[in-house]
């Protein structure tokens, strides 16, 4: 659980770095490159499964699996660089985002195709909706409410109510995520974009900084614990 | 293998896309190796959705 907070946290912290203007000016471009990316990770690592022999439905999901990018790690290794400002941060984080939502979208038709046997369009159309409609839910909802609601708690300059209500946005948002099936870093992450678009987003950046730091730690530990190193002499060679 | 085919599928895609959406070498370049890494909280995602279908080699890849 603490490991999901610093996920939350950490996520939260990046996404206040990036306003919606900034994310609008790439968007184009990083869809192309998401697109690409997402799908070429996906048919060349079915073919390599087919080749080694795996099934039909293994191949399927190893491909999907592999086709993931771990943001928030690459989040944490740039922040830690002092790169999380760069063009090359923005364009990383705007295809990770694009690209989750690529992989639920598939996710839902492989497991539409397990289930059935084949491809149900109202499935699908659904999946990618609900994904679609959080997004733009939180970006053009969110950025006419909660900016002002920050605002808002910010003119009474009491920094520890401040904070409950920043951490509140995040973990709300990151709680409707989790509820609709996408990654609660994606939630965090729009939560954090939206801090951004208010006048108090550096105050609020230095009052969550100790928490993503600490719960970050968390995190990191907590993924090196889910190492099983006994697994290690049997996967090495198919991973 | 798998980590190898992943981490190459992704930087040439990357890359390559970069390149032909305008961006220089050197931006290219550091954003195929960002997003070069496979994994993250999705991951178990879909691994729980493989697993739920049956594919339990998904369990020893997460």
């Amino acid at each position: 659980m603490f490991a999901e907070i610093g996920v939350i946290l950490l996520l939260f912290v990046v996404g206040m770095e990036f306003p919606i203007e900034k994310l609008r000016k790439i968007g184009k471009r990083a869809l192309v490159i998401a697109f690409s990316e997402g799908l070429d990770t996906f048919a060349i690592g079915f073919l390599v499964c087919q080749a080694v022999n795996y099934s039909l439905a293994d191949s399927l999901f190893l491909a999907l699996a592999i086709s993931v990018t771990s943001t928030v790690i690459v989040m944490r290794i740039l922040d830690e660089l002092g790169m999380i400002k760069d063009e090359t941060s923005i364009i990383i984080l705007s295809v990770a985002v694009i690209e989750d939502i690529i992989i639920i979208s598939m996710l839902a038709i492989l497991q539409s195709v397990s289930s059935t046997g084949g491809v149900y369009s109202i499935d699908l159309v659904i999946s990618i909706g609900t994904v679609l409609a959080f997004i733009g839910g939180a970006l053009f909802v969110g950025s006419k409410t909660v900016p002002k609601f920050v605002n808002l708690i910010g003119k009474t300059n009491q920094h520890d109510v401040l904070v409950v209500a920043i951490v509140g946005v995040a973990f709300g948002l990151s709680f409707l995520a989790f509820e609709i099936g996408i990654s609660v870093a994606n939630g965090a992450f729009f939560a954090g974009v939206l801090i951004a678009e208010s006048k108090v987003h550096s105050v609020t950046r230095v009052l969550t900084s100790p928490l993503k730091d600490m719960f970050g730690v968390i995190f990191f530990v907590s993924m090196g614990a889910l190492m099983d190193i006994t697994k290690i002499p049997a996967l090495i060679l198919p991973a | 293998m798998l980590i190898v085919v992943s981490i190459g599928a992704k930087f040439l895609t990357v890359y390559l896309s970069s390149r032909s959406q305008g961006y220089d070498t050197q931006t290219s370049l550091k954003a195929a190796f960002g997003l070069s890494s496979s994994g993250g909280e999705l991951v178990r995602v879909v691994a729980k959705g493989g697993a739920d279908w049956g594919p339990q080699v998904l369990l020893c890849y997460q």
